[in-house]
């Protein structure tokens, strides 16, 4: 796919980094989905792809901002392949790097608190992976279709 | 998120509607200290019926919950969750560590014979 035809798909979100506008964010998602014909199992793929997003974007404000919305911005992309294959979601923050010491699944023979997040996402998606790149924390998401 | 709450019985039934997220949490938690105040084993069945969406933190809360009324010889029961809200408690196997029932009617029962036991 050229990145004019990405470019021209794409849709970007900025948002304060509050957990107020976490639904609007969620409403975005479930909307781009209906753009996608032969989505399996609309309902549950739309709320299992809205959940993973979430669990990364609250991770962004809790974490990277400290839950201050004034602390930044998460500016977040998602595209839909024009071939209606899979969505693809990048989320970046500007606040501190991501502790990958978090990133151990918990283990799930015991109960936990904390550290559900990311294991939920990757449990979720077919692929979850940070980058610290110039100064900013750096999620991609992607979650592919099957055909209905 | 809707809260409202009712006492059938002794045993208090917490509703919820809307979106049980990280943004929602802090308020039903606060509700939950209020409930766990005075130490007497006391019950209470969260019905989650209008619940559309719960995340990691809304779990959180739900887990902080349960194990302060176990303190207390009480439970957290949850009943009525919506087919995709229960994805998260599945995934987590924190289905197995809940009293989850279909009803509210079946949880009042089991709540209401659990305090007699212990009366």
């Amino acid at each position: 796919m050229s990145s004019q035809s990405e470019l021209n798909n794409t849709i970007w979100l900025d948002f304060p980094a509050s957990l107020k506008y976490l639904n609007v964010l969620g409403s975005c998602i479930t909307a781009l989905l209906t753009h996608v014909k032969r989505l399996p199992d609309p309902e549950t793929t739309a709320y299992n792809i809205q959940l993973a997003v979430h669990e990364i974007y609250t991770n962004c404000a809790l974490h990277a901002y400290g839950n201050k919305p004034e602390a930044g911005r998460i500016s977040i992309s998602l595209l839909i392949d024009p071939d209606e294959r899979f969505l693809k979601i990048n989320l970046i923050d500007t606040g501190i790097p991501f502790n990958e010491r978090l990133a151990v699944d918990p283990d799930l023979n015991e109960i936990h608190i904390h550290g559900y997040g990311l294991f939920i996402a990757r449990q979720l998606l077919d692929t979850v992976s940070y980058q610290r790149l110039d100064n900013k924390n750096s999620w991609l998401l992607i979650k592919y279709f099957l055909s209905a | 998120m809707d809260i409202t709450n009712e006492l059938i019985n002794d045993v208090t039934v917490l509703k919820l509607g809307g979106r049980f997220d990280a943004y929602a949490a802090p308020a039903v938690e606060k509700f939950l200290q209020k409930t766990m105040g005075d130490g007497r084993p006391r019950n209470l069945i969260v019905n989650l019926a209008q619940v559309n969406f719960v995340d990691s933190t809304a779990l959180a809360t739900l887990v902080i919950g349960m194990k302060h009324y176990r303190q207390q010889q009480g439970e957290l029961l949850l009943c009525h969750l919506q087919q995709t809200v229960r994805i998260i408690f599945e995934l987590t196997r924190l289905d197995s560590i809940f009293a989850i029932y279909a009803t509210q009617e079946e949880a009042l029962e089991r709540a209401q014979q659990s305090l007699s036991e212990k009366n």
